[in-house]
């Protein structure tokens, strides 16, 4: 949660991991269903870990759609963000960036510390804990139970990183990382008796 | 009183199946949910379990077989839990069985936590969803 972060180094280093999507621009629902479409077909060797990445990036992608500060002028105005998708031997890491509110940065980051020290039973009381309690204001509804869902699906910590840009904005970014699913108890079919 | 029966559909957005029978009172919302308007969809379901609770007051079943849902559509469920446990509360007959995908922990403690949230006696049943 350090202010010198760099997005764009991290962004290049990716590179060295499998990428799986990788989108920066402008976001709109239609573009989100082709995404999810393409990342549940990409996953469908990993049935288990699939589905979590797949809910996982509904979350992220859909926080992104409704809460980026960033807005592309030409046409309807969509919000614009980033959105990847990558893969190393053992996980799958998702990462969306856009802008959001420099006022709303401090409120981000306590979220998340709360999140990282909740283990999964605390997890699940405070997700119904925020979905029984009345939200206070629309800008908090997506950095509260969205977030605390993710780390749950996730069954990881959450990272974020917030750039301060100027005083009315700061880029934010979130990373998930999901284990992928060992093939354990896969019985070998193709052995003959 | 009719019916009520949504055909889902997977587009843009991901539109649950809803049966809801009003002559048996058995119904089903099942495959995934993830709506333009989570607030509006749901509303038209609750808005049917409330009527069913004053012109016909038979016992409701309620089976909830989804895949995936999204947040949102969470909260909204809770609210359509919360509708049933009001009908049972006032006399009514309730049953709720939920059916999570036999490989997703999280769909089945989803039901758990509804359990906590509503009071209701959920039963959780697995199954393995077709692809």
């Amino acid at each position: 949660m350090n202010n010198d972060f760099d997005f764009f180094q991290y962004y290049a280093q990716l590179n060295h991991e499998q990428v799986m999507l990788s989108y920066k621009g402008p976001i709109t629902d239609v573009l989100l269903a082709e995404f999810s479409r393409d990342i549940r077909q990409k996953l469908q060797g990993d049935q288990k870990a699939g589905k979590k990445v797949f809910s996982v990036f509904m979350e992220m992608a859909t926080n992104v759609l409704y809460y980026s500060k960033e807005i592309n002028y030409f046409g309807s105005r969509d919000k614009v963000g980033t959105i990847v998708v990558a893969q190393t031997d053992k996980e799958y890491k998702l990462i969306t960036g856009n802008m959001i509110y420099t006022d709303s940065a401090a409120k981000l980051i306590e979220r998340c510390q709360i999140i990282n020290s909740l283990d999964r039973e605390g997890l699940r009381e405070y997700k119904r804990y925020l979905r029984n309690n009345p939200i206070e204001n629309e800008e908090s509804r997506g950095a509260g139970i969205g977030l605390v869902q993710v780390a749950i699906t996730a069954d990881n910590n959450i990272e974020v990183k917030i750039k301060k840009i100027s005083d009315t904005y700061s880029f934010f970014v979130l990373v998930v990382n999901i284990q992928k699913t060992l093939p354990n108890n896969t019985n070998d079919t193709t052995q003959n008796s | 009183m009719e019916d009520l029966e949504i055909k889902g559909e997977s587009g843009v957005y991901f539109i649950p199946n809803v049966k809801l029978n009003a002559q048996t009172g058995i119904c089903e919302i099942s495959g995934e949910s993830y709506l333009e308007d989570t607030d509006e969809f749901y509303s038209n379901i609750i808005k049917w379990i409330e009527q069913y609770t004053q012109e016909v007051r038979k016992p409701l079943v309620f089976n909830f077989k989804l895949t995936y849902f999204n947040t949102s559509s969470s909260r909204s469920i809770l609210d359509v839990l919360r509708a049933l446990k009001k009908y049972e509360k006032e006399g009514g007959q309730v049953e709720v069985n939920w059916y999570y995908p036999e490989d997703d922990d999280g769909i089945a403690e989803e039901a758990e936590d509804y359990m906590k949230d509503t009071g209701l006696d959920i039963k959780m049943y697995p199954f393995e969803p077709e692809f």
